[in-house]
Order: structure tokens, then sequence, then C-alpha cells
């Protein structure tokens, strides 16, 4: 990732209005999406199962009124209606590599999202339903709610949820 | 993979916008008139709700109730949605979102990728009375306007299982997500 950013930093350099003084970043590189830019859903409806775990597209909205920039995992873990966490954070899924994308004021992007359910239903874990889905877009330090209430482990040394980096579009 | 191969499409004509009624082969004869823009299906939509996007007031909150196009062409929307509350069996829990006019009829575009909204107006204050039944609902179940197969969104709150008691209404959709 230093790499990549090292060649956009090199883009900078050479200024769209040449002329003008340095401080204008171009505006064709969109600045990282914040917690607030963001919205956070699970399209439930979406879902796709393989070997006792169910697929479903993490859905990024870009609520705010200008293109923003994504790279990167999502932080994800499921919480009661107190916001107390339930079991273990998702796993990361090396499926695709990190690369930075694009949401227009507006538009969606997507991680995809794995739950375990059969990790949940016979590993012992405890289950309990959970209420939200705790999010933490890349590289932010606040987090977003969606609902989401599957049944989800509460002790810990369970891996029943699972996450990719974030991808263009909705995921359908 | 484990999804459709549509998505990148989605992505790639989201940041696009609306552009795609306006003609690309200006010059041809003219014959070749613009597509009409169909009208929504469900299969073109995903339906969901956010609690971090709620307003409260005075015994009722207010969620933008989301429809976004992940088909890959504009459909446009109209009207109201049919919105009841469902448990983890799709078992519908109380009265049926009634209608609200406080929004005017407007037909509404939805480019790829693209969101458009309805108000629901939840009452906690019904809900929270004694005598409706209450219980935690799993899912709204959501008919798109003039559509006969229904979406699910997750959908958490406290909902009321006597039909009497009304504790959800919906409002027209209009643009963007809300």
């Amino acid at each position: 990732m230093a790499a990549f950013a090292a060649v956009l930093g090199l883009g900078i350099g050479s200024a769209v209005w040449a002329s003008t003084a340095a401080s204008a970043a171009p505006a064709n590189i969109p600045p990282v999406c914040s917690t607030a830019n963001l919205v956070v859903w699970v399209n439930v409806d979406e879902g796709q199962g393989a070997a006792g775990t169910w697929y479903y597209p993490l859905e990024f909205t870009n609520i705010s009124n200008h293109t923003c920039r994504v790279w990167g995992y999502p932080g994800v873990s499921a919480t009661d209606a107190n916001g107390k966490q339930l079991g273990d954070a998702a796993g990361r899924q090396n499926i695709w590599p990190g690369a930075w994308v694009n949401i227009g004021a507006g538009g969606t992007a997507h991680a995809l999202f794995g739950y375990g359910a059969a990790e949940v239903s016979t590993s012992g874990c405890k289950p309990k339903t959970a209420t939200y889905l705790k999010v933490y877009p890349p590289n932010q330090f606040s987090a977003r709610n969606a609902f989401f209430d599957f049944p989800s482990c509460t002790v810990k040394h369970h891996t029943y949820l699972f996450v990719s980096v974030i991808r263009p579009g909705t995921g359908i | 993979m484990l999804f459709r191969s549509r998505r990148v499409i989605a992505a790639a004509v989201a940041a696009l916008g609306l552009g795609i009624g306006s003609a690309v082969v200006a010059s041809s004869s003219a014959s070749a008139a613009p597509a009409a823009i169909p009208e929504c299906t469900s299969a073109n939509l995903a339906v969901w709700i956010s609690p971090e996007l709620a307003n409260g007031a005075a015994g009722t909150i207010y969620y933008p109730l989301d429809f976004t196009n992940i088909s890959n062409h504009t459909c446009y929307l109209v009207g109201w949605p049919g919105v009841s509350a469902v448990n983890g069996n799709i078992k519908q829990l109380g009265a049926a979102a009634v209608r609200d006019t406080t929004i005017p009829r407007r037909v509404v575009n939805v480019a790829p990728g693209g969101t458009a909204h309805a108000t629901l107006l939840y009452v906690d204050a019904v809900v929270f009375n004694p005598g409706c039944g209450r219980v935690t609902a799993s899912y709204l179940n959501v008919y798109p306007p003039d559509q006969r197969s229904a979406r699910i969104a997750f959908f958490d709150n406290a909902v009321c299982t006597v039909k009497a008691r009304t504790y959800l209404r919906i409002r027209r959709i209009q643009p963007g997500v809300g």
C-alpha cells in the first residue's frame, strides 16, 4: 500500500493548473471516505450459501455530496442491542487484493460478508440473536451500525463471520 | 464465485449517474428514439433501512426506507411501497403500514447502483403502549410499487402483533438516500 501511495504522490506533483499555487490538490483523486460519509447495510435478500456458510453483500452507500474512495477491509463484528460485541470479530477472507474503490455521491460499493451458520449452530459457541453489525469502514476510527439479527456466537475463539476487501458496485 | 457477475458493471455505471437517458448516437436517423425507462421490478431492487439514519420526534421515529437499483439499467419508481414487519419465518406481525399522503406523487428514476427512498414512520408511542402484543421483528417485508413479489430488509425494532394498532406509516417514494 505504501508503494501505491507513493505512486499517487508523484501524480499530485504534475499539477493540472501548473500556473497556480501548489496548494490545490487535483480534483480527480477523491478523498478517503470518512465514517460520516457512509451508511452500511446488509443486503440480506441476496444471500448465497455454500458449505455451511452464507455470503451476503455488505453494502457501503455514500451519503455525502461528493465522491470518496475506500481501500481494503472493513472491521466487522456483531453486537447486541446495547452495542456489546458478540464473540469474535469477522475474520478476513483474502479473496481479492486491495484496491482503491471510488464511490460516487449516492453510489454504493460492497464487501463480501460471510456468516458461518454451521459454526454458530453446531460448535457450542452459545449463540444469541444479534441486533446490529458494527462496521468500521477501512482506516476509520468510528463505526456504523447496520441491522443484523442472526444468531451469533457469544464465546470467543469461534470465527463465524468473514469479510473481504471492498469492491466496486452493489455485489449483485 | 459466489455472486453473479453483473457487479462490476453496476459500479462503473453508477458513477455516470443518470447518463443513460441521453442518446449516444446523436447523428444517426431519428428512428432510434431513446428507450423508454421501465418501472423497477422487485428483482431490480435491494431494499434496506439503516438505524443510523433515524430521526426521532414526539413518539415517532422517521427512517428512510431505501431502494437501491441492483440491475444494470435505469428504472423508475412511483408511489407507495407495501410495507409490513415480519418475524424470522416471514410471518407478518400486526398491521401493515398505512399510507401517508404528506409527500406528493413523483416519478423517480433510479440509475444502476443508485438509491431512492420512501420515509417510514415508526410510531414507538404505539408500540410501547400496553396491549399491543410487543415482540421484536426480524425483517421488513417490502413490496415495491406495482410489484407482486416482496423484498426483505433487516429490521430489529419492537413491533405490535395486535392488528388494530397502526404503528407503521409509509410515504411515497422520493429521490436519493434520504
